[in-house]
Protein backbone atom coordinates (compact mmCIF):
# COMPACT_ATOMS: atom_id res chain seq x y z
CA UNK A 1 0.00 0.00 0.00
CA UNK A 2 1.75 3.23 -0.83
CA UNK A 3 1.19 6.22 1.08
CA UNK A 4 2.02 9.73 0.28
CA UNK A 5 2.11 13.15 1.58
CA UNK A 6 1.84 16.36 0.20
CA UNK A 7 2.48 19.52 1.63
CA UNK A 8 0.28 22.36 0.05
CA UNK A 9 0.95 24.89 3.24
CA UNK A 10 0.14 28.47 1.84
CA UNK A 11 -1.14 27.49 -1.28
CA UNK A 12 -4.38 29.44 -1.66
CA UNK A 13 -7.30 27.63 -3.54
CA UNK A 14 -7.81 26.15 -6.25
CA UNK A 15 -3.91 24.90 -6.52
CA UNK A 16 -4.26 22.62 -3.19
CA UNK A 17 -7.00 20.68 -4.76
CA UNK A 18 -5.41 21.00 -8.32
CA UNK A 19 -2.04 19.31 -6.85
CA UNK A 20 -3.98 17.21 -4.88
CA UNK A 21 -6.21 15.66 -8.61
CA UNK A 22 -2.79 16.08 -10.20
CA UNK A 23 -0.38 13.76 -7.45
CA UNK A 24 -3.31 11.39 -7.63
CA UNK A 25 -3.32 11.64 -11.88
CA UNK A 26 0.21 10.88 -12.30
CA UNK A 27 1.14 8.81 -9.44
CA UNK A 28 -1.55 5.53 -9.74
CA UNK A 29 -0.26 3.07 -7.37
CA UNK A 30 -0.66 5.69 -4.43
CA UNK A 31 -3.90 4.48 -2.68
CA UNK A 32 -3.39 6.45 0.87
CA UNK A 33 -2.17 10.35 0.13
CA UNK A 34 -1.95 12.84 3.38
CA UNK A 35 -2.39 16.46 2.24
CA UNK A 36 -1.46 19.01 4.57
CA UNK A 37 -2.97 22.41 3.83
CA UNK A 38 -3.47 25.96 6.11
CA UNK A 39 -6.48 27.33 3.75
CA UNK A 40 -9.79 26.12 5.36
CA UNK A 41 -11.56 26.89 1.76
CA UNK A 42 -8.71 24.58 -0.18
CA UNK A 43 -9.69 22.15 2.81
CA UNK A 44 -13.08 22.17 2.23
CA UNK A 45 -12.42 21.83 -1.37
CA UNK A 46 -10.54 19.15 -1.10
CA UNK A 47 -13.21 16.96 1.28
CA UNK A 48 -16.26 17.82 -1.68
CA UNK A 49 -13.79 16.70 -4.50
CA UNK A 50 -13.45 13.64 -2.21
CA UNK A 51 -16.89 13.06 -1.52
CA UNK A 52 -17.69 13.43 -5.05
CA UNK A 53 -15.28 10.89 -6.42
CA UNK A 54 -16.03 7.73 -3.21
CA UNK A 55 -13.33 8.34 -1.71
CA UNK A 56 -12.65 7.82 2.08
CA UNK A 57 -11.47 10.60 4.06
CA UNK A 58 -10.25 11.89 7.40
CA UNK A 59 -9.42 14.99 8.50
CA UNK A 60 -7.22 15.99 11.44
CA UNK A 61 -6.18 19.38 12.68
CA UNK A 62 -2.37 19.70 13.25
CA UNK A 63 -2.85 23.19 14.92
CA UNK A 64 -4.71 26.08 14.89
CA UNK A 65 -5.39 26.51 10.78
CA UNK A 66 -3.27 23.70 9.62
CA UNK A 67 -5.55 20.68 8.50
CA UNK A 68 -4.32 17.40 7.81
CA UNK A 69 -6.89 15.53 5.46
CA UNK A 70 -5.92 12.02 4.68
CA UNK A 71 -7.46 10.45 1.31
CA UNK A 72 -7.84 6.50 1.08
CA UNK A 73 -8.60 6.18 -2.34
CA UNK A 74 -7.50 2.80 -2.49
CA UNK A 75 -7.69 1.17 -5.90
CA UNK A 76 -10.78 3.46 -7.24
CA UNK A 77 -9.67 5.31 -10.12
CA UNK A 78 -11.34 8.33 -12.15
CA UNK A 79 -8.90 9.20 -14.20
CA UNK B 1 -12.47 20.91 20.09
CA UNK B 2 -9.64 23.32 21.15
CA UNK B 3 -9.60 25.96 23.35
CA UNK B 4 -9.62 28.84 22.02
CA UNK B 5 -5.85 30.39 21.82
CA UNK B 6 -7.20 34.12 21.24
CA UNK B 7 -9.08 35.11 24.37
CA UNK B 8 -6.53 37.86 24.52
CA UNK B 9 -7.88 39.07 21.06
CA UNK B 10 -11.25 38.28 21.58
CA UNK B 11 -11.26 40.68 24.71
CA UNK B 12 -9.17 43.29 23.49
CA UNK B 13 -11.32 43.17 20.31
CA UNK B 14 -14.98 43.74 22.56
CA UNK B 15 -13.49 46.70 24.11
CA UNK B 16 -12.73 48.65 20.95
CA UNK B 17 -15.54 47.29 18.87
CA UNK B 18 -17.71 49.10 21.74
CA UNK B 19 -15.66 51.80 21.91
CA UNK B 20 -15.72 52.70 18.59
CA UNK B 21 -19.56 52.37 18.90
CA UNK B 22 -19.63 54.90 21.55
CA UNK B 23 -17.97 57.15 20.08
CA UNK B 24 -19.40 56.86 16.45
CA UNK B 25 -23.19 57.03 19.21
CA UNK B 26 -22.22 60.13 20.17
CA UNK B 27 -21.28 61.60 16.39
CA UNK B 28 -25.13 60.18 15.00
CA UNK B 29 -27.49 58.09 17.22
CA UNK B 30 -27.43 56.03 14.02
CA UNK B 31 -24.32 55.25 13.16
CA UNK B 32 -23.56 52.48 16.35
CA UNK B 33 -26.21 50.40 14.30
CA UNK B 34 -24.63 50.75 10.73
CA UNK B 35 -21.33 49.46 12.40
CA UNK B 36 -23.30 46.55 14.21
CA UNK B 37 -24.82 45.84 10.82
CA UNK B 38 -21.04 45.72 8.79
CA UNK B 39 -19.55 43.35 11.64
CA UNK B 40 -22.54 40.95 11.39
CA UNK B 41 -22.25 40.79 7.48
CA UNK B 42 -18.67 40.85 8.10
CA UNK B 43 -19.28 38.01 10.12
CA UNK B 44 -21.48 35.74 8.02
CA UNK B 45 -19.15 36.66 4.78
CA UNK B 46 -16.21 34.86 6.64
CA UNK B 47 -18.40 32.07 8.55
CA UNK B 48 -19.50 31.42 5.13
CA UNK B 49 -16.66 31.06 2.99
CA UNK B 50 -17.73 32.97 -0.22
CA UNK B 51 -15.77 33.65 -2.46
CA UNK B 52 -16.22 35.23 -5.48
CA UNK B 53 -12.74 34.10 -7.72
CA UNK B 54 -13.55 30.45 -6.55
CA UNK B 55 -17.01 30.78 -7.86
CA UNK B 56 -15.31 31.76 -11.62
CA UNK B 57 -11.95 29.40 -11.52
CA UNK B 58 -14.32 26.56 -10.03
CA UNK B 59 -16.52 26.52 -13.46
CA UNK B 60 -13.19 26.92 -15.50
CA UNK B 61 -10.93 24.65 -13.69
CA UNK B 62 -13.40 22.09 -12.03
CA UNK B 63 -16.34 22.47 -14.01
CA UNK B 64 -18.17 22.75 -10.28
CA UNK B 65 -20.70 25.53 -9.93
CA UNK B 66 -21.17 25.24 -6.27
CA UNK B 67 -19.48 28.31 -5.47
CA UNK B 68 -21.19 30.41 -8.48
CA UNK B 69 -24.55 29.27 -7.55
CA UNK B 70 -23.96 30.60 -3.62
CA UNK B 71 -22.39 33.72 -5.13
CA UNK B 72 -26.21 33.79 -7.41
CA UNK B 73 -27.94 33.65 -3.89
CA UNK B 74 -25.86 36.73 -2.99
CA UNK B 75 -26.74 38.78 -5.79
CA UNK B 76 -30.62 37.71 -5.44
CA UNK B 77 -30.69 38.80 -2.04
CA UNK B 78 -28.68 42.02 -1.99
CA UNK B 79 -30.56 43.00 -5.08
CA UNK B 80 -34.07 42.32 -3.33
CA UNK B 81 -32.67 44.05 -0.14
CA UNK B 82 -31.51 47.11 -2.63
CA UNK B 83 -34.59 47.16 -4.18
CA UNK B 84 -36.82 47.84 -1.16
CA UNK B 85 -34.23 50.61 0.06
CA UNK B 86 -34.44 52.03 -4.03
CA UNK B 87 -38.05 52.17 -3.94
CA UNK B 88 -38.19 53.49 -0.22
CA UNK B 89 -35.85 56.50 -1.53
CA UNK B 90 -37.73 56.93 -4.24
CA UNK B 91 -40.94 57.21 -2.87
CA UNK B 92 -39.85 59.49 -0.29
CA UNK B 93 -37.37 61.41 -1.75
CA UNK B 94 -37.12 60.71 -5.14
CA UNK B 95 -33.45 59.89 -4.96
CA UNK B 96 -32.50 56.60 -6.09
CA UNK B 97 -29.57 55.55 -4.45
CA UNK B 98 -26.71 52.79 -5.70
CA UNK B 99 -23.72 51.94 -8.04
CA UNK B 100 -25.68 53.50 -11.45
CA UNK B 101 -23.04 53.94 -13.95
CA UNK B 102 -22.78 53.21 -17.24
CA UNK B 103 -20.91 50.12 -18.98
CA UNK B 104 -18.64 49.89 -21.94
CA UNK B 105 -15.30 48.90 -23.28
CA UNK B 106 -13.37 50.10 -19.70
CA UNK B 107 -15.65 47.99 -17.44
CA UNK B 108 -14.76 44.92 -19.34
CA UNK B 109 -10.97 46.14 -19.54
CA UNK B 110 -11.07 46.65 -15.59
CA UNK B 111 -12.91 43.12 -15.35
CA UNK B 112 -9.94 41.26 -17.27
CA UNK B 113 -7.27 42.51 -15.07
CA UNK B 114 -9.07 42.30 -11.72
CA UNK B 115 -10.12 38.63 -12.80
CA UNK B 116 -6.48 38.14 -13.42
CA UNK B 117 -5.30 39.32 -10.39
CA UNK B 118 -8.43 37.38 -8.49
CA UNK B 119 -7.17 34.39 -9.93
CA UNK B 120 -3.64 34.82 -8.92
CA UNK B 121 -3.90 35.68 -5.46
CA UNK B 122 -6.88 33.45 -5.56
CA UNK B 123 -9.04 36.06 -3.49
CA UNK B 124 -11.26 39.43 -4.68
CA UNK B 125 -11.67 41.90 -2.07
CA UNK B 126 -14.21 40.76 0.18
CA UNK B 127 -12.20 37.51 0.10
CA UNK B 128 -9.16 39.28 0.54
CA UNK B 129 -10.54 40.59 3.95
CA UNK B 130 -11.62 37.22 5.09
CA UNK B 131 -8.44 35.52 4.83
CA UNK B 132 -6.70 38.45 6.15
CA UNK B 133 -8.79 37.92 9.56
CA UNK B 134 -8.20 33.98 9.37
CA UNK B 135 -4.77 34.85 10.05
CA UNK B 136 -3.22 34.18 6.53
CA UNK B 137 -0.58 36.79 6.59
CA UNK B 138 0.08 36.58 2.55
CA UNK B 139 -3.24 38.18 2.42
CA UNK B 140 -1.61 41.50 3.75
CA UNK B 141 0.43 41.62 0.39
CA UNK B 142 -3.08 41.15 -1.46
CA UNK B 143 -4.87 43.94 0.39
CA UNK B 144 -1.84 45.88 -0.47
CA UNK B 145 -2.02 45.52 -3.65
CA UNK B 146 -5.57 46.02 -3.83
CA UNK B 147 -5.20 49.55 -2.34
CA UNK B 148 -2.61 50.94 -4.79
CA UNK B 149 -4.63 48.86 -7.77
CA UNK B 150 -8.02 51.09 -6.36
CA UNK B 151 -5.78 53.87 -5.82
CA UNK B 152 -4.60 53.92 -9.43
CA UNK B 153 -7.59 53.37 -10.63
CA UNK B 154 -9.27 55.61 -9.08
CA UNK B 155 -6.93 58.17 -10.35
CA UNK B 156 -6.82 57.14 -14.12
CA UNK B 157 -10.33 57.04 -14.19
CA UNK B 158 -11.13 60.76 -15.62
CA UNK B 159 -8.94 59.26 -18.66
CA UNK B 160 -11.61 56.62 -19.64
CA UNK B 161 -14.48 58.78 -18.82
CA UNK B 162 -13.33 61.28 -21.28
CA UNK B 163 -12.14 58.22 -23.82
CA UNK B 164 -15.16 55.85 -23.57
CA UNK B 165 -18.05 57.28 -21.23
CA UNK B 166 -20.23 59.01 -23.82
CA UNK B 167 -23.23 57.55 -23.15
CA UNK B 168 -25.91 57.67 -20.47
CA UNK B 169 -25.90 55.18 -17.23
CA UNK B 170 -28.96 52.39 -17.87
CA UNK B 171 -31.17 52.28 -15.03
CA UNK B 172 -33.35 49.19 -15.40
CA UNK B 173 -36.60 50.66 -13.75
CA UNK B 174 -36.27 53.95 -15.95
CA UNK B 175 -36.89 51.33 -19.21
CA UNK B 176 -39.10 49.01 -17.79
CA UNK B 177 -40.69 50.52 -14.74
CA UNK B 178 -39.75 48.78 -11.30
CA UNK B 179 -42.35 45.72 -11.08
CA UNK B 180 -41.17 44.75 -14.84
CA UNK B 181 -37.33 45.17 -14.13
CA UNK B 182 -37.80 43.59 -10.50
CA UNK B 183 -39.52 40.46 -12.23
CA UNK B 184 -36.80 40.85 -15.09
CA UNK B 185 -34.01 40.29 -12.24
CA UNK B 186 -35.77 37.86 -10.82
CA UNK B 187 -36.40 35.47 -13.69
CA UNK B 188 -32.82 36.08 -15.37
CA UNK B 189 -30.48 34.96 -11.99
CA UNK B 190 -33.30 32.16 -11.07
CA UNK B 191 -32.67 30.69 -14.73
CA UNK B 192 -28.75 31.04 -14.57
CA UNK B 193 -29.19 29.42 -11.26
CA UNK B 194 -31.08 26.68 -12.92
CA UNK B 195 -29.25 26.41 -15.69
CA UNK B 196 -25.73 25.77 -13.90
CA UNK B 197 -27.63 22.55 -13.24
CA UNK B 198 -27.85 21.59 -16.89
CA UNK B 199 -24.51 22.89 -17.63
CA UNK B 200 -23.17 20.49 -14.79
CA UNK B 201 -24.82 17.60 -15.66
CA UNK B 202 -23.54 18.21 -19.01
CA UNK B 203 -19.97 17.17 -18.42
Amino acid sequence: MAKERLDVLGEVCPIPLLMTQGVLAKFKNIDVLVVETDSNQAARNILNWCESCGFAFEIDDLENGVWEITIKKGNKCIF
Amino acid sequence: MRKSSQMLAVILLSFIISGFALAAYSYQRSFPLLWAFGIAIGFVFYRSGICFSTAFSDIVIFRNFRMFRTSLILLLVSFLGFNIVQVYSNISNGIIPGYIFPVGLHTAIGGILFGMGMVLTGACVCGTLQKLSEGFLLFWFVLGGVVIGSLLGAYHYPWWEVSYLSWEPVFLPNIFGWRVSWLLTVIILVGVFGGTFLLERRK
